[in-house]
């Protein structure tokens, strides 16, 4: 009961902070947009400013690719509101800041008035940069609380006799077996096998692990004829 | 090189392969997909592997960043499927019902 409250609490405060995000997006955008406004003023190309938008959409890049691996990774985690989230995040607003800065780049190497627009895209760097280490610990978070929420845990008794049938194997063949079992078990339990059904998967690997060594030595046999 | 004896459970797990010659699937699934208990397949996987009538390998993953480990996929190779599907001819029908999906074709529900 308590474990779900605080669970609870975490998802609030994942969804708080992406709102956060969401916030300084919003910031950006407007800045983004009174940049194009300025534009209308300004004269010369000036390489300095164009490098200033290349760095935007750089991040506004990393930013959009961070937000992309934690969609990846909720969806995995089968986490809804945060893949809603995410979603709304990354593509209604980091890929529109990427697309639109990428055009603003062009349009402004024709632009005029450079102080009025330098002036404009320092507060606009900052603000990126801000927003992009926030998203950065926004994903960091959302990484952490999904997998937190979704922690698949074999159980135990079954760990021990997978690792034992392992042993029963001759050495050369134990890694593969080791992690392929290890595999098989978290497979299981992430389909929410009971922990009797997992102790009845290591039973059998135990069972079976003498007719698995005389199999593989067998194999062994055959290539070292061949 | 002579064939796998062929047990239901070795003509269960040809039958499951051979449905889908060019998917991988992985110990469970093809456990499933056979009909047969976990954790009894991997003698039989092994005597096909040995006999170069599967292929395996690792799933091509990060298990850090996917947040689970790497599952071992298994396929019928271009020689074993064809093998199968002979020895599977030849083989003598297991009794009907004795394990699901065994039954042979045309044989009681």
């Amino acid at each position: 009961m308590r474990a779900a409250v605080l669970a609870r609490g975490k998802q609030a405060f994942v969804l708080a902070q992406a709102q956060n995000l969401a916030g300084h997006l919003d910031l950006a955008w407007r800045l983004a947009v009174e940049l194009e406004r300025a534009r209308e003023g300004s004269i010369t190309f000036e390489p300095v400013f164009a490098d200033d938008l290349a760095r935007y959409r750089r991040m506004a890049a990393e930013m959009d690719r961070c937000l992309a691996r934690a969609r990846r990774i909720a969806r995995f985690a089968d986490a809804d509101p945060i893949i809603a989230q995410v979603t709304v995040l990354s593509r209604q607003r980091a890929g529109r800041l990427v697309h639109d800065l990428g055009e603003r780049a062009g349009g402004h190497a024709r632009g005029r008035d450079l102080t009025g627009l330098l002036e404009q895209s320092r507060g606009l760097s900052r603000s990126l940069k801000d927003l992009s280490l926030l998203a950065e610990t926004t994903v960091d978070t959302i990484v952490a609380e999904s997998r937190a929420a979704h922690r698949v845990t074999p159980a135990a008794f079954a760990g021990r006799l997978a690792r034992g049938a392992v042993r029963v194997l001759p050495i050369m063949s134990r890694a593969r077996y080791r992690d392929e079992f290890e595999s098989e078990l978290y497979e299981l339990a992430a389909a929410k096998a009971s922990r009797w059904t997992q102790a009845l998967y290591g039973l059998r690997l135990l069972d079976r692990a003498w007719v698995l060594r005389a199999e593989l030595r067998l194999a062994a046999r055959r290539r070292v004829r061949s | 090189m002579p064939g796998p004896k062929m047990t239901p459970q070795t003509q269960a797990v040809l039958r499951a392969l051979l449905e889908r010659p060019t998917h991988e699937l992985y110990g469970l699934q093809i456990g499933k997909a056979a009909g047969l208990a976990t954790g009894t397949i991997h003698p039989i996987l092994a005597r096909l592997e040995g006999l170069g009538w599967l292929d395996s390998h690792w799933e091509d993953i990060d298990p850090a960043a996917e947040g689970r480990p790497r599952r071992r996929y298994y396929r019928l190779s271009a020689d074993g499927a064809e093998q199968a599907r002979h020895a599977l001819a030849t083989a003598r029908h297991p009794i009907a019902g004795l394990l699901p999906g065994l039954r042979p074709e045309g044989g009681l529900a």
